[in-house]
């Protein structure tokens, strides 16, 4: 609620105050001489004042309900959010195991292949056609 | 009018902005990049161990990837998870 962000607290504890002591002194006082005679209007202003003072105090009351609502999803958030944080932490920790798995797989077949790359060059010659096919499975799977 | 002023004022005084902001998750740079595309092998090869190395580099793509789905899976789901505990 703007208003009551807007304007301070106690003005509206002042309003609800003033017409409480406005409404009992026309009805109390009714002796004095300015309030006797003045006493259906200053019974009708108190009686609109404590009316928005009243609706004021709820929405007080409701704003800091609120609000109180707010700060509390806020921490949650910003948990939320370290706990997202920590979560990815952990997931480019995995990451960067797996990633030096491979590599290191890679590797140790790349020597293998190595290692043995006489044998299998000497018993088996590729044809063409085994290439070609190979590399259009390559390509055109992905592209289609 | 000065009724109707002094009642729309004071409806408008309930209207409230929503201050709670939340923020998409940033998944990690690494999971953000493409799967690389697939080696081929160089034209005219006819020795077995480079076509041999060239489907093993291949291979290791896909293990790269996989783990990269696997990973975009599992975070999906903590992402997931950690959302739905706000309320």
């Amino acid at each position: 609620m703007w208003i009551v962000n807007f304007l301070p607290d106690f003005i509206f504890h002042f309003l609800l105050l003033a017409g409480l002591l406005g409404l009992v002194a026309s009805i109390v006082l009714d002796s004095v001489p300015f309030i006797s005679t003045n006493a259906k209007a200053i019974q009708l202003a108190s009686a609109v004042v404590l009316a928005i003072a009243l609706f004021f105090e709820g929405a007080i009351s409701d704003n800091n309900a609120w609000q109180a609502r707010v700060k509390e999803l806020e921490l949650k958030v910003a948990r939320a959010e370290t706990e997202s944080a920590e979560a990815n932490g952990k997931i480019e920790k995995q990451l960067a195991t797996k990633d030096k798995e491979i590599a290191l797989a890679q590797t140790v077949f790349k020597n293998r292949i190595k290692e043995n790359a006489a044998t299998m060059d000497a018993e088996c010659k590729i044809p063409a056609s085994t290439v070609s096919i190979l590399n259009d499975a390559a390509n055109k799977g992905a592209k289609k | 009018m000065k009724l109707v002023i002094a009642i729309i004022a004071l409806g408008l005084s309930a209207c409230v902005s929503v201050p709670v902001e939340r923020k998409f998750p940033k998944a990690p740079d690494e999971l953000m990049a493409a799967c690389a595309e697939l080696q081929t092998i160089p034209e005219g090869t006819t020795q077995l161990s480079v076509v041999v190395e060239t489907v093993v580099a291949n291979y290791g793509q896909y293990q790269w990837c996989q783990t990269k789905t696997n990973t975009w899976i599992d975070w999906y789901k903590k992402q997931k998870d950690i959302f739905e505990s706000v309320k």
